[in-house]
């Protein structure tokens, strides 16, 4: 972009955003891995991001919309970056009818936002991912960004009933509708949610909500070896029990999570009438009893907290490396074994974080260094993490990493047969490649 | 005789290819008896290798082609518009893999839907979906509509259900979309495909998720004197926080058929509606619950709440619920069963909005429906012989679709498009809307040849 082209095109953002609405260039804190986009803009209207998407389609530059920026570098290296697109405006809740259990919300809306406003009405959106303090539902639309909840309530990719996007070229279409039950022509929510910005601009969101539990605790089982708590874990995933969160993490997690107990742990959260939340937490603690298990019970505030500070964890060590494993549930326990293997010796506050009722692994920790051997040697455990387990199903994706680590390793890994779809589905919509290039799986 | 025939017969043998005009009769319109096509042919793969020769086959000479399973679907999908050719998949109805450890199964696409649940009941596990056909439907079948069932309401549809699909493109090529029971990665192409009506290729593994049976299920019944009040409660129970596995209504038409049908529940005739509720969960959860509901159903003019007793009686009530089609079936010559959603709270204006159009229309309907999440299903019983009664269906249908889409809901909430309701399309979708659908089509199917016809209009030469 020539000196002259940026300042027409500068003039052409304020003239739609207004002059408040537009950084240029993006200050430090937009940079993305190591990419400094040329302008942020903040549209107050999805007509505005509209007008946006049509002067970079006819201008060929690159956007990259994002919701807070808390998953900004979630993805592979971007090959270009014009337009940071910041729903940070479009925050409002635009209908929510209690009686119908949905809403509908700008992208920009916060989750805690939402949570509060429905929250007299005894109703919430059972989302936690990381960071959850800050994340905006578009956001989370766009990322499926889910966290320990997914166990019980499914990922956000289930809730979402409704979208309203604008296309690579500007025009706007609806998916889905209002309704809790729809099958009204192709599922195109499917399509854009978990699309990480690459194939549209979430605009607004239409969800189906949960009622709140009238009540919560949180189980913990503490022991020292896997085996034992893998057991009690198993236990409660075959039995009538049903916790909406089930996480096993190790001493690191836990140091940082209770500094009480450094000890390895099973967490289990009640999410429940009264009756049956004190129900459950009986019949686990006579688990525990039968199983020798250290028992710790958290009720309430001191439940919900843990749960908060577990989505900050990542921050509260300092993470710069993080994977999720995607393994057959069976499996979880082996899975980061395998993964603390491959980089025990490699990173330093190693900590685990897993779902052994989805097969969801998080390891994350904090690179010593950030020297060739280093790099190489967690370049490498990846690769070979992504070996071992392709053999049983399971992937590898790296959810944050320096930009010297994403420039060796695609972060998605393997697509397989369905990627020429992909590729495809991308071209159908995108076919100038103008919506965050690069950052989606091989680089689309 | 077409060279692509005898191709066929050389994948599957001479007796399973039929072309003889009569026995193609029997797939010339699926559950929805109003559209008539009969196939150019029907085969009967039974490997998903013989699947791939067949497309491999017709796509060669660019002859359309269809899945079909137990042809239970209710929107005209299984029915060959241009003169296609139906694969039948029904003997690939094997259960192929059972994982409890993994909580998933693995099966082929003509797996009937019940006998999945039945296969898994004693480990204590149920396949969640169960749509009213759920005795005689194919899990394919149901991969294809995104099938629901009154206890989606609680547990989601087959979308929320199915970890995996092995697939064989309208080209021939096989590709595997989600994990099988991982989290795949790219788009979402799993949740894309669950729902596209035969649209972009044909099944031929599933992996499916497995559910814990419940520890306590309670079934209840309440009887009202007015439509009205019915859909109060309805929208009081949700409106209090509570989600039942299953929140349905019958009206006096539907349940005067059921009573005098096999299907007899021992329903009250003198009731306005009732509404079926079903609470599981944990025991302790699931006491409470019935008692709220109790009080809720009574504040809004209930007559008489009852609970199901034991199994027996819970079972029966059920029985009369999933055979009202089956009793409305045989009180006409046709009946055309509706599908359409509302947004829940709008129930107690919309119900007796749909009975004024019917009346107008000089029909007969009954609703027996999914309250809980606000999926209608009038009923019209009809003479398909008496033309002037077909156009008063089809004059009512229209209504009935623009008068759900006005309060905020939709064409169809589980029964799909299918060929039946294209014309209504447009009522919720823009042109650019459906452009985006048929973008997303012509990448599974650039051809047109995988269930040609469905779910997008055709329109001003431009297609959709």
């Amino acid at each position: 972009m020539t000196l002259q082209g940026a300042d027409r095109i500068e003039q052409e953002l304020v003239s739609i955003v207004g002059e408040a609405n537009v950084l240029r260039p993006a200050p430090e804190a937009y940079a993305i891995d190591d990419r400094h986009p040329s302008f942020v803009v903040f549209p107050g209207t999805s007509e505005e991001v509209a007008a946006i998407l049509r002067l970079a389609h006819a201008q060929e530059l690159a956007v990259v919309p994002m919701g807070s920026g808390r998953r900004l570098s979630f993805g592979n290296l971007l090959e270009r970056a014009d337009i940071l697109l910041s729903t940070r405006r479009m925050t409002r809740i635009l209908e929510y009818e209690p009686a119908d259990l949905t809403a509908s919300v700008e992208a920009g809306c916060a989750l805690e936002a939402f949570n509060r406003a429905a929250l007299p009405h005894r109703q919430w959106l059972p989302f936690d991912p990381p960071d959850a303090n800050r994340a905006t539902l578009g956001g989370i639309a766009a990322a499926d960004d889910f966290g320990p909840l997914r166990h019980g309530y499914g990922r956000p990719r289930d809730s979402v009933i409704g979208l309203e996007v604008v296309q690579a070229d500007g025009t706007r279409i609806r998916a889905g509708g209002r309704v809790v039950k729809n099958v009204t022509g192709y599922d195109l929510n499917k399509l854009f949610v978990g699309s990480f910005g690459t194939l549209g601009v979430l605009v607004r969101v239409h969800f189906k909500l949960r009622p709140y539990p009238e009540a919560e605790a949180t189980s913990l089982f503490l022991d020292s070896e896997w085996e034992r708590l893998e057991s009690g874990a198993r236990q409660i995933l075959q039995s009538e029990l049903l916790p909406a969160a089930l996480v096993l993490a190790n001493e690191e997690a836990m140091s940082a999570l209770l500094p009480d107990y450094p000890r390895k742990a099973l967490l289990a959260r009640f999410l429940e009438m009264a009756p049956a939340v004190v129900y459950q937490v009986e019949r686990v603690k006579a688990l525990a009893r039968s199983l020798s298990l250290e028992f710790v019970e958290l009720r309430d505030e001191a439940s919900r907290s843990i749960w908060e500070k577990l989505g900050r964890l990542h921050r509260l060590l300092s993470t710069d490396l993080r994977l999720r494993l995607s393994v057959l549930p069976a499996r979880t326990v082996e899975a980061f074994c395998a993964g603390e293997r491959a980089l025990g010796e490699t990173l330093a506050r190693l900590h685990i974080l897993a779902q052994p009722g989805t097969g969801i692994v998080h390891i994350g920790g904090k690179l010593p260094i950030e020297d060739e051997p280093t790099l190489s040697l967690v370049v490498q455990a990846i690769r070979h993490l992504r070996t071992m387990w392709a053999a049983h199903r399971g992937r590898v994706i790296v959810e944050h990493a320096p930009p010297e680590i994403k420039r060796r390793v695609d972060v998605w890994g393997e697509v397989g047969a369905s990627l020429p779809l992909m590729r495809a589905l991308k071209h159908a919509f995108d076919p100038k490649r103008i919506l965050s290039p690069g950052r989606f799986v091989a680089g689309l | 005789m077409a060279s692509w025939i005898a191709e066929l017969q050389e994948i599957v043998g001479r007796e399973d290819v039929l072309t003889d005009p009569e026995r193609l009769l029997a797939y010339e319109c699926d559950g929805l008896s109003i559209h008539k096509h009969p196939p150019a042919a029907v085969v009967f793969p039974e490997s998903a290798e013989e699947v791939v020769g067949i497309v491999k086959v017709l796509w060669r000479h660019r002859v359309p082609f269809l899945a079909r399973g137990a042809g239970t679907g209710l929107s005209g999908g299984a029915v060959a518009v241009e003169g296609g050719v139906i694969l039948e998949l029904a003997r690939m109805n094997h259960i192929l893999e059972i994982d409890y450890a993994n909580r998933l199964a693995v099966v082929e696409p003509g797996v009937i839907n019940l006998m999945l649940t039945r296969a898994v009941a004693d480990a204590g596990y149920f396949y969640a979906p169960d749509p009213s056909s759920q005795m005689a439907c194919t899990l394919g079948g149901n991969v294809a509509e995104n099938a629901g069932g009154p206890h989606c309401l609680k547990y989601g549809m087959t979308v929320h259900h199915v970890l995996g699909l092995d697939v064989v493109l309208p080209n021939g090529e096989v590709v595997t979309l989600g994990g099988h029971g991982t989290d795949a990665v790219g788009y979402d192409l799993l949740g894309l495909f669950v729902g596209s009506e035969g649209t972009f290729g044909i099944v031929t593994k599933i992996t499916v998720r497995l559910t814990r049976q419940p520890q306590a299920v309670k079934t209840l019944l309440a009887d009202f004197l007015s439509v009205e009040d019915t859909s109060r409660a309805v929208s009081a129970i949700i409106a209090a926080g509570i989600l039942p596995s299953a929140l349905e209504m019958m009206d006096r038409a539907t349940i005067e058929a059921v009573e005098a049908s096999v299907y007899a529940a021992g329903l009250p005739t003198d009731a306005a509606a009732v509404l079926l509720i079903e609470l599981d969960g944990l025991a302790a959860s699931v006491e409470h619950e019935a008692e709220r509901i109790v009080e809720l159903c009574r504040t809004n003019g209930a007559r008489q709440v009852i609970v199901a007793r034991d199994e027996a009686e819970r079972a029966r009530l059920w029985a009369g619920r999933k055979g009202a089609f089956g009793a409305l079936g045989r009180i006409s010559p046709d009946l055309m069963v509706q599908d359409a959603v509302i947004p829940r709270s709008t129930l107690p204006e919309v119900l007796p909005e749909v009975y004024r159009i019917a009346a107008r229309y000089g029909l007969r309907m009954a609703n027996v429906f999914h309250a809980g999440d606000g999926n209608l299903h009038p009923n019209i019983c009809f003479d398909g012989r008496d033309s002037d009664e077909v156009r008063r269906v089809k004059e009512a249908c229209r209504e009935i679709m623009e008068l759900c889409v006005r309060v905020g809901g939709t064409l169809t909430g589980e029964h799909g498009i299918g060929l039946d309701k294209i014309a209504y399309m447009p009522l919720v979708f823009t042109d650019d809307d459906l452009e985006a659908m048929a973008r997303v089509r012509a990448v599974f199917d650039p051809e047109g040849l995988c269930n040609p016809g469905k779910v997008l209009p055709v329109r001003r030469c431009r297609a959709f």
